[in-house]
């Protein structure tokens, strides 16, 4: 793991600080995309929980980023601060539990579709309870008081804030992994029947990976709706969902490290293609298939794998394969 | 011990175990022989609450276990093996085991793993080796030696010697009675019928989903119609 050796903490201190230092030296511009990355880490991070800890892919992650940034837009005005963060999280959480419950005994592709479909349910639900949501038109005007001195309306502040958070997140899902949950989540990934015959409550660590996920897709949310001021159910369609699978997928499932790597990439590459060719945005969902396309053929385990997840895609040594032709040799003769 | 009665497993409509009843003892090694598809792994899946049952009851100690699922059969002291071994091929030998302790505190664990790699010297030379990176017989091992570390009252070991060479079978029942003299009691689901009588105390043949017949694995190993069918001859 990147982050037992002293050079991993070292790279993490030394993005820390340049993350710090960043809003004192840079423009509204690049503090506007440097908020960005630290929104989408918090969704890209939280997927790598679900898809890359426990292994279970979902697709339709934006529902539970959509479902906080609305509870943000919706209660600002009654809540103080901590608690409207409390309450983002929470929603998405309870969000994530009850949407997670009845389909995690799914597995694989089917899984997925499910979630797929719960995902756009959730988008066409924002989009047409007017009386709740605003439909189509979203809801803007969203700005949190201010709570002992601190203004996230400021966006230096919301950024720094933000910052604080991943950090939290990235220090609390090393620990996570390490843990007996994150071991336990291991096993399910490898094989859901030994897993089960030692004793792990599969269920039960299914949707502590789904909860985790959401709620961290909540904060998301949260400090999305404050920095744009604005929500609308567009933003949180299946383009979304498909972008943070591609954050994931394309830094390395499972790897800490590899997925802050790959949201770093999806989220600056557009916009720095953006200078150079206009008309970037309309291409950006084909660019995403090819990279995906090209990933899954030259390095399936993503740029900057994980330990485990590499093992899994290395075919067995000669030695093994020996053996198991001369045993279905064996029972051949027999 | 281990009171199964009139148990029925469907899978989709289809009966696969259709009213079983067994009993284990304390101390005893019984055996479950049977052809391909007779239902012996359903009901070892059956009693330690992988499948789901759709009639009849489990009692273990006493207690009434049907339904209470996998993970907390598993606490009170009911061990699986599953068929073809199923090891974390991606996880470490010790992370296997470690595995294998997961509703044992730390305490325990650490005991049990002291125990388990003196019982299993070829697992201790290896305890950093990926799972999949082990022979087959090796990974035999490892799997018994990871149902063991939950420190169970009760192993149900299921096809412990399937695609094992002739020697390594041997070696693996070797264990099956180390581990009943070390005060394990044990299930076996076994197709080496020959094998498994030689080391059992009792069995049941099942066939069809049902019992066919049972007694003394010794006289079983002798009736013309067993051996007719199971022990070629």
């Amino acid at each position: 793991m990147l982050i037992k050796t002293s050079y991993g903490k070292f790279i993490y201190a030394v993005l820390f600080l340049a993350a710090l230092a960043l809003p004192f030296l840079a423009g509204g511009y690049q503090l506007g995309i440097a908020s960005f990355v630290l929104i989408y880490l918090l969704l890209s991070l939280g997927l790598n929980v679900v898809i890359g800890f426990c292994g279970l892919l979902a697709l339709g992650f934006a529902a539970f980023y959509g479902v906080g940034a609305y509870v943000t837009a919706l209660l600002f005005p009654k809540l103080a601060l901590p608690l409207l963060i409390a309450s983002a999280i929470a929603g998405a959480a309870l969000f994530g539990f009850f949407s997670g419950a009845p389909v995690l005994r799914l597995r694989g592709d089917y899984l997925a579709i499910v979630t797929l479909g719960f995902g756009e349910i959730t988008r066409l639900f924002l989009k047409n309870m007017d009386w709740l949501t605003n439909g189509p038109k979203g809801i803007s005007g969203i700005y949190p008081e201010v709570f002992l001195g601190l203004n996230l309306t400021d966006k230096k502040s919301a950024y720094l804030c933000c910052l604080a958070a991943v950090a939290l997140c990235v220090f609390l899902l090393y620990r996570l992994k390490d843990s007996k949950i994150g071991r336990a989540w291991t096993a399910i990934r490898e094989d859901e029947i030994a897993a089960a015959s030692c004793g792990i409550d599969i269920k039960k660590l299914k949707i502590l990976a789904f909860l985790i996920g959401a709620a961290m897709a909540g904060l998301g949310g949260f400090f999305f709706a404050v920095n744009q001021s604005f929500v609308d159910p567009n933003s949180f369609g299946f383009d979304e969902s498909v972008l943070i699978v591609c954050m994931v997928v394309i830094g390395g499932i499972g790897s800490i490290p590899g997925v802050i790597l790959g949201t770093f990439i999806l989220v600056l590459l557009p916009e720095l293609l953006r200078n150079f060719l206009g008309g970037f945005e309309s291409y950006r969902m084909l660019f995403y298939g090819v990279l995906l396309v090209c990933m899954m053929l030259f390095r399936p385990q993503g740029i900057l794998p994980d330990e485990g997840r590499k093992a899994e895609l290395r075919p067995a040594t000669e030695g093994i394969r020996d053996e198991e032709d001369s045993n279905v040799f064996e029972e051949r003769s027999n | 011990m281990l009171d199964v009665s009139d148990i029925r497993i469907d899978y989709g409509g289809i009966a696969a175990v259709r009213g079983v009843s067994l009993y284990v003892k304390m101390g005893e090694i019984v055996t479950l022989i049977g052809a391909n598809g007779a239902g012996k792994s359903s009901i070892l899946a059956g009693i330690c609450g992988l499948e789901k049952l759709s009639g009849g009851c489990v009692k273990f100690e006493g207690k009434d276990i049907t339904g209470i699922g996998a993970a907390r059969t598993a606490a009170l002291g009911i061990s699986l093996v599953p068929e073809g071994r199923r090891i974390f091929g991606k996880m470490s030998v010790l992370e296997n085991l470690e595995m294998g302790g997961y509703t044992k505190s730390s305490l325990e664990l650490k005991e049990s793993l002291k125990d388990m790699l003196e019982v299993f010297p070829v697992l201790s030379e290896r305890t950093a080796q990926h799972g999949g990176t082990l022979s087959g017989g090796e990974q035999q091992m490892l799997a018994i030696a990871r149902g063991l570390m939950n420190r169970p009252k009760l192993l149900l070991l299921d096809e412990p010697s399937l695609g094992l060479s002739p020697i390594m079978e041997q070696i693996v029942f070797k264990i099956i009675r180390e581990i009943r003299e070390r005060g394990t009691t044990l299930l076996l689901v076994e197709q080496n019928a020959n094998l498994a009588l030689g080391v059992s105390d009792r069995a049941y043949i099942v066939g069809n989903g049902e019992i066919t017949m049972t007694g003394k694995a010794a006289l079983l190993l002798q009736d013309v119609n067993v051996r007719k069918s199971y022990l070629g001859g």
